[in-house]
């Protein structure tokens, strides 16, 4: 193996791709069969089984979102890349968890209600999550200078975790007040739903631990890159 | 404090002296005025009432990011981004003269807007003119803080006048929904409720200090 | 039943998409990086 500029993040993700890849499998498996087992809900029918998916996937989002701003805030304090590398990568991973959380809210609501969007309190604050993490990501792109890049994010990061709270209580006042009377009620977990939930929670997170771990891993692999590059008398060609 | 001072003292004078951002500011914020109007089909006063608070945000929101836009567009020019790293003082300062200058030229504009608005939409605001200022200003209070520090992150994008709307408006929104909320209950003629007003305080609170500590690594050149 | 269908055909297919495009760039990146060595 070559030999890339390490530290203890880089090292951690790279040790954790394996076991958490192997959790992962195993816990899915078990996860579908307890979906396929689990009772059909008296008022909504087989579609209430998106409630094993979708909520599981909220949870990954903002682990995601909280990890990017912690990365950023100790690449801030601490200035080692590593801890950049960390918060780009739960980025780019928790954007993900954010779409399917915006896409699989929608399809629930649609079969539910027969209506594709509400502006329902939990569903509006992750669509305001979602436009921050995009905005992160294009910071970063559009940002000129690695260094300036992983600064600016950082910043941002730490203000869009800050606003998710408020946005919580914005959004709470906004709901007494509005025009819309319908709200999305969140079924009750009935006898017989606690295990395909819980275990769509963990297969969430483990999953976005693992895919954290790969991106985490790429990122350390494209860096030792860049520098190999950088310090070399010619570039390297790429085939 | 002395560089808050000096730094709100020469921005102000230095727009004072030509006066293009205030004037353009002001005359966008009085044609999205116009242009809501003409937005809306004839509607009853009482409908007017109930969507005018979204509306007059909507309008402060676009001169504010207009404004914003432009906050650091003469140091860009001039080069003197680094000038302003280097202050001696705590770069926190710099920030809050900043901010503090965007606040004064947001709200001469945001007066003339209310004027203009006022007219257009046949809403007398002369009886709700005093608590009508302290809520706009608690939301230009948010608005300039976080809109003055990532003005400085924008400024140095590739596309920065659309990065600064991207970045900022989902971040704008507990300050608007408070905003709005506190503008509506004033034109129904009801008292502010507290719950608006302790939304933007909080917001407000915490957006200056995510803004003033972090201005300082947005600076470093 | 299509929707739920739907739903986690999306969410397991996203995923495993992004886990496959993971696993192709760090091939490449090792490759890239093996050549350089000499």
């Amino acid at each position: 193996m070559t030999a890339i500029p390490d530290s203890a993040i880089d090292r951690g993700a790279r040790a954790l791709v394996l076991p958490t890849g192997i959790l992962l499998a195993v816990l899915a498996g078990a996860w579908l069969a307890a979906v396929a087992r689990a009772p059909l809900d008296s008022v909504q029918g087989v579609i209430q089984k998106i409630l094993y998916v979708h909520p599981p996937l909220a949870f990954a989002a903002y682990a995601g979102f909280a990890l990017t701003a912690l990365g950023g805030a100790f690449f801030l304090w601490r200035g080692d890349e590593a801890w950049d590398h960390l918060a780009r990568a739960a980025a780019e991973v928790g954007v993900l968890f954010c779409t399917l959380v915006v896409v699989t809210g929608p399809i629930w609501a649609k079969g539910t209600w027969g209506r594709w969007w509400s502006w329902d309190l939990r569903l509006t604050i992750t669509l305001l999550l979602w436009f921050v993490y995009l905005a992160y990501l294009l910071l970063r792109s559009f940002t000129e200078g690695n260094e300036r890049a992983a600064r600016f994010a950082a910043v941002y990061g730490i203000a869009g975790l800050a606003v998710i709270p408020l946005n919580y209580f914005a959004l709470d006042l906004a709901g007494g007040r509005s025009m819309h009377p319908e709200n999305l009620q969140r079924s009750n977990l009935g006898a017989g739903m606690g295990w395909p939930f819980a275990l769509g929670a963990l297969v969430c997170l483990v999953a976005f631990a693992h895919l954290l771990a790969r991106r985490i891993e790429v990122e350390a692999l494209r860096s030792a890159l860049a520098e190999r590059v950088a310090r070399a008398p010619r570039g390297l060609e790429h085939g | 404090m002395n560089t808050l001072l000096a730094i709100l003292w020469k921005d102000l004078v230095s727009e004072w002296r030509s006066r293009d951002r205030v004037v353009a500011m002001a005359l966008f914020s009085f044609l999205v005025v116009i242009v809501l109007h003409f937005a809306l089909p004839d509607v009853d006063p009482v409908e007017v009432r109930r969507l005018a608070p979204g509306l007059l945000w909507v309008a402060y929101v676009f001169a504010a990011l207009l404004g914003l836009n432009r906050a650091f567009a003469l140091e860009l020019e001039n080069e003197a981004l680094s000038a302003l790293a280097m202050a001696p003082a705590d770069r926190g300062f710099v920030f809050l003269g900043k901010a503090a200058a965007n606040f004064v030229l947001l709200a001469v504009v945001q007066f003339a807007t209310a004027v203009v608005f006022g007219l257009a939409f046949a809403l007398d605001l002369v009886p709700v003119a005093v608590p009508l200022a302290g809520v706009v200003a608690l939301g230009s209070l948010g608005i300039c803080s976080v809109g003055t520090l990532f003005s400085a992150v924008a400024v140095r994008t590739r596309y920065r006048e659309v990065m600064l709307p991207l970045l900022i408006l989902p971040l704008l929104v507990p300050v608007l929904l408070g905003a709005v909320s506190a503008t509506a209950a004033l034109l129904q003629g009801e008292s502010l409720p507290s719950a608006s007003i302790q939304l933007l305080v909080v917001t407000d609170a915490v957006f200056l200090i995510v803004s003033f500590l972090g201005f300082d690594y947005v600076l470093d050149e | 039943m299509g929707y739920v269908i739907a739903a986690y055909a999306i969410a397991i297919g996203a995923v495993g998409l992004y886990f496959a495009h993971l696993v192709r760039e760090r091939g490449r990146l090792r490759r890239d990086l093996d050549r350089g060595e000499r």
